[in-house]
């Protein structure tokens, strides 16, 4: 209503005047907050905004987080989320179109990440680390940009990819090596000797 | 001009019936597989090439054969084997045996396809029957080429 254009620039005669919003606020005692002045039905009040909003879940409703968009969905715990973020780790819209597929594994002495890169060549990924974060990038090229090749069924994808993921305190960084075979790579990453399990020995009552 | 196809069998019309009551009418000879491998057809002026992606298998887990004008990449992916145990964070690649079928063009020569595997990517070339290749006809000069006259 705020930005509503003026019935003509020079106040001709533009049809008869029809629900003109009444000028000023005009609500009535006991009358929600943003409601319409009196007049036409527009609806059942919206709900209320701000931070009294939440009030109607209950004073444990939630676990005091914001409600969930949409309706009847399920809360929940910001630990899945955490866990999720993992798996929504942001690659850059529009540079990639295709992300390789990824098994983390975790050994007794040590991290293995093995990466799906198939008809990509060994010089075309970038394997990088710093103290908390591994880094796969690359490009997968097509074999063939031939004018006289034509493609009768495309599902590969092509173009460039992008992934990283987080690395435990526990990790050799120095020792992280990477191996490239098949179409695999894999990427192996020593665990410290602090934190590959030491065996105790159970002394026998004698 | 006949193309490379994919493999598409008639549907079974069990297949709907077949998800609810799996023992009741469970279709013979019929496997559902767990991935698929993607592939890439490309047609050349003298060949078909078929380009399948298939990392992390093996050479000798992969078979091609040709039947009936039906070609057919069959294989398994293993995982890979290590003396100790290890537990998984995370798992997206698929695992398994896979089975993909082409439909060749008539008149092409068994013997004559291709097979190269590298870098994960299967090549099949499959070159195509000398009929079906395009042929060039050469313009001759219009001073060579008697017209008959009509008189």
């Amino acid at each position: 209503m705020r930005n509503r254009p003026q019935h003509g620039p020079s106040g001709a005669f533009q049809g008869p005047r029809r629900h003109r919003p009444a000028q000023g606020r005009g609500p009535g005692p006991g009358r929600r907050h943003n409601s319409p002045p009196e007049g036409r039905w527009q609806g059942p009040p919206s709900r209320p905004r701000g931070p009294q909003r939440h009030q109607s879940l209950g004073a444990r409703g939630n676990w005091g987080h914001r409600p969930p968009r949409g309706r009847g969905g399920h809360h929940r715990p910001p630990e899945f989320d955490r866990a999720v973020a993992f798996r929504k780790e942001k690659t850059r819209r529009g540079k990639s179109n295709w992300r390789p597929f990824v098994d983390f594994s975790e050994a007794e002495d040590r991290f293995e990440v093995s990466v799906e890169l198939p008809g990509v060549s060994q010089n075309d990924v970038n394997v990088s680390v710093t103290e908390s974060q591994l880094t796969i990038k690359g490009k997968k090229k097509q074999e063939q940009t031939d004018e006289t090749q034509n493609l009768r069924r495309s599902e590969r994808r092509y173009g460039s990819f992008h992934r990283k993921f987080p690395l435990p305190p526990n990790i050799v960084v120095d020792g992280i090596k990477a191996e490239f075979k098949d179409g695999v790579l894999t990427v192996i990453a020593p665990k410290t000797e602090a934190a590959k399990p030491t065996e105790i020995p159970i002394n026998a009552d004698a | 001009m006949t193309y490379l196809t994919l493999h598409r069998p008639v549907a079974n019309p069990f297949k709907f019936y077949n998800s609810l009551f799996t023992p009741f009418f469970a279709t013979p000879g019929t496997q559902e597989y767990r991935w698929r491998p993607s592939a890439d057809i490309s047609e050349t002026d003298d060949s078909f090439e078929v380009r399948a992606e298939l990392p992390g298998v093996t050479k000798d887990d992969v078979h091609i054969s040709v039947k009936d004008n039906l070609l057919t990449i069959k294989g398994e992916k293993r995982q890979e084997k290590t003396d100790d145990s290890k537990d998984f964070h995370r798992v997206e690649r698929s695992y398994g045996s896979f089975e993909r079928k082409f439909t060749l063009p008539p008149k092409v020569e068994v013997d004559s396809i291709k097979a190269e595997f590298k870098d994960g990517v299967l090549t099949l070339s499959i070159p195509k029957p000398e009929e079906v290749k395009p042929k060039e006809i050469p313009i001759v000069a219009e001073s060579t080429v008697d017209i008959p006259q009509e008189s």
